[in-house]
């Protein structure tokens, strides 16, 4: 993301977080949570520049926030809710590792460079 | 004759770590030659209490899935810690030769206020997590090892103190990437001889089903407060001092492509405890196979229960855990007592090392006396950790390191506000009055980043880069 809009997406995640927790709305706190992540993980995309992992990036964290939103809304059953979450911890493992090995920072990565 | 061995060993990391520490930089900053492996066995170590020993199973026990919110985002933070305050940790050391987190906020935005209240933030959470720490130690080792728990954390506390005031963090990281194999290998052995004595996963699934099936409902907490404590520890990762301090300490931005998977790896494999013996021993509790009084009893009395053999294992493993956490933060707080608070305050920095020593015992010795003199305190000062940090920290590294527009007066504002918010927070919660949803670390957090923004946005200001590094 550019520079110029990381204040207003941080200042939107904060108020989207207070209306989440204001309203008590699961479905909110995971998409508000989901972008979050998003966002600062963008931090690091935005370096790079690389569309790549912009389109890997949000399609595993759509991802994640589809599986989380199935899991509040089917109704508890058993074992099955605790294994899906066992096995997203498991699926993610590997991912993020693998997704920041595969884009690594490029030389000139620095705190301007950013901007 | 195994005290005896270890003592030897202390010394001799004591006395290895002397002849290295010569100046501020390797005694601070372990001399910017850590590779990933070092760096990331030594991260995980240090940002893993006791609490994944202890308190983490007991905590499945007591809430189930709900629990494991906390530990959810395990498999994201190394990747997401190098993408957002890494990088740019590594490029700002690089420039602007930075040895301390506060030092970096003084790189960034001045002089004065943003040094002197991380500092602060710094002293005041690293006690307090100090503290809690030992008297855990204290507990479990009385538990466990069967000696007066005094003795345990004693024994602890010295032995890191000796190594970490001798040799600053070029001495500590090495005992904490050790330790943290140790951790690593205890979490597994335990969570498998657990799942083990309960018949097997799948069993232990059945016998949890059949007798408390809300113990497998990931929301029982409220799908808010679970979200909110995936996201706290998450993004609270990036403003941890303890996990920051040691992308000061890579030796190059090449490492920073295998951190990640080392430090998830790593952490993963320590958290394994918390799935394991968790589930295995709900399991055999729910069976009547274990006497608990309350669930956060689970892995003493498991560990208690089996073989000596195992309760020396988790006894090792809750001291490494708590050693290893103990280095990073004696560290700290000895730099921002001997460095950044002096600095902060326009007043002259200590030369040599034996400031930061004496800090460093100091440090220790006020964090044992509150830990093993008092009970009230500690529960309120446990507070002050994680949540805090994040709280305190968060907006002014993240977007500070950033975003070019981010002014000096919105991350003072952010600074103050955000550890007040969830003070205030922590406080009505613990005097009983109904917080809801509102989670305090992640709302001190959000306060501090909207405050940071609209100070900053309001007046614009020059970047104020400190020019002056550190050596």
């Amino acid at each position: 993301m550019g520079s110029e809009r990381i204040p207003l997406i941080a200042s939107i995640l904060a108020l989207a977080w207070a209306a989440a927790q204001i309203l008590e709305s699961g479905y909110l706190a995971v998409l508000v949570a989901t972008a979050c992540l998003g966002a600062v993980a963008g931090l690091g995309v935005a370096r790079r520049g690389s569309r790549g992992l912009v389109m890997v990036l949000a399609t595993v964290m759509v991802g994640l926030a589809t599986a989380l939103i199935l899991l509040l809304a089917l109704p508890a059953d058993g074992p099955l809710h605790f294994l899906v979450q066992l096995g997203l911890m498991v699926t993610l493992t590997p991912l993020f590792p693998a997704i920041y090995w595969a884009f690594p920072p490029g030389p000139k990565v620095n705190d301007e460079d950013a901007e | 004759m195994t005290w005896f061995l270890v003592a030897l060993m202390v010394l001799g990391l004591a006395a290895w770590g002397w002849r290295q520490a010569g100046s501020a930089a390797a005694y601070f900053a372990a001399s910017r030659r850590a590779g990933p492996l070092l760096a990331g066995l030594g991260g995980t170590a240090a940002g893993l209490s006791a609490f994944v020993f202890v308190g983490g199973p007991g905590l499945f026990a007591a809430l189930g899935a709900a629990s494991v919110w906390i530990i959810f985002s395990a498999p994201i933070t190394g990747a997401l810690q190098c993408w957002a305050v890494g990088e740019p940790i590594m490029a700002m050391a690089r420039r602007h030769r930075c040895l301390t987190v506060p030092g970096l906020l003084a790189a960034r935005f001045g002089e004065g206020w943003p040094r002197g209240l991380a500092a602060a933030a710094v002293a005041a959470g690293g006690v307090a997590t100090l503290t809690v720490q030992i008297k855990g130690s204290a507990v479990i080792g009385e538990i466990l090892l069967g000696v007066p728990g005094w003795q345990v954390a004693a024994v602890a506390v010295l032995a890191t103190v000796a190594y970490t005031a001798a040799g600053g963090m070029g001495a500590g990281l090495f005992a904490e990437a050790i330790q943290g194999v140790i951790m690593a290998g205890a979490a597994v052995g335990l969570a498998v001889m657990a799942l083990v004595r309960a018949g097997g996963p799948v069993a232990a699934l059945a016998t949890i089903t059949q007798q408390r099936p809300e113990l497998l409902d990931p929301w029982t907490v409220g799908p808010v407060t679970a979200i909110g404590w995936f996201l706290l520890f998450a993004l609270g990762t990036c403003a941890q001092p303890h996990y920051l301090h040691k992308f000061l300490m890579l030796r190059d931005q090449a490492s920073l492509r295998w951190l990640p998977a080392v430090m998830t790896a790593a952490l993963l494999a320590v958290l394994t405890v918390w799935l394991g013996v968790g589930v295995g021993g709900t399991a055999l509790w729910l069976q009547g196979d274990l006497d608990l009084a309350a669930p956060d009893q689970l892995a003493p009395a498991l560990l208690g229960s089996g073989p000596a053999w195992l309760g020396v294992l988790g006894a090792i493993a809750v001291v490494a855990a708590v050693m290893s956490t103990a280095a990073s933060l004696l560290n700290l707080v000895a730099a921002a007592v001997v460095r950044d608070l002096p600095r902060a305050l326009g007043l002259p920095i200590p030369q040599g090392l034996t400031a930061a020593r004496l800090a460093t015992v100091a440090a220790a010795a006020t964090a044992g006396l509150l830990g093993l003199n008092t009970q009230q305190p500690v529960a309120l000062l446990g507070i002050l950790g994680w949540g805090m940090f994040t709280a305190a920290l968060l907006p002014a590294v993240l977007l500070g390191l950033n975003w070019q527009g981010a002014a000096r007066r919105g991350a003072i504002a952010s600074l103050l506000l955000g550890p007040a918010v969830q003070l205030s927070l922590e406080l009505a919660r613990l005097a009983g009055y109904g917080i809801g949803a509102w989670e305090p670390g992640l709302t001190g957090a959000a306060a501090g980043v909207l405050v940071l923004v609209l100070l900053s946005r309001r007046v614009p200001e020059q970047r104020p880069l400190a020019q002056e590094g550190e050596s």
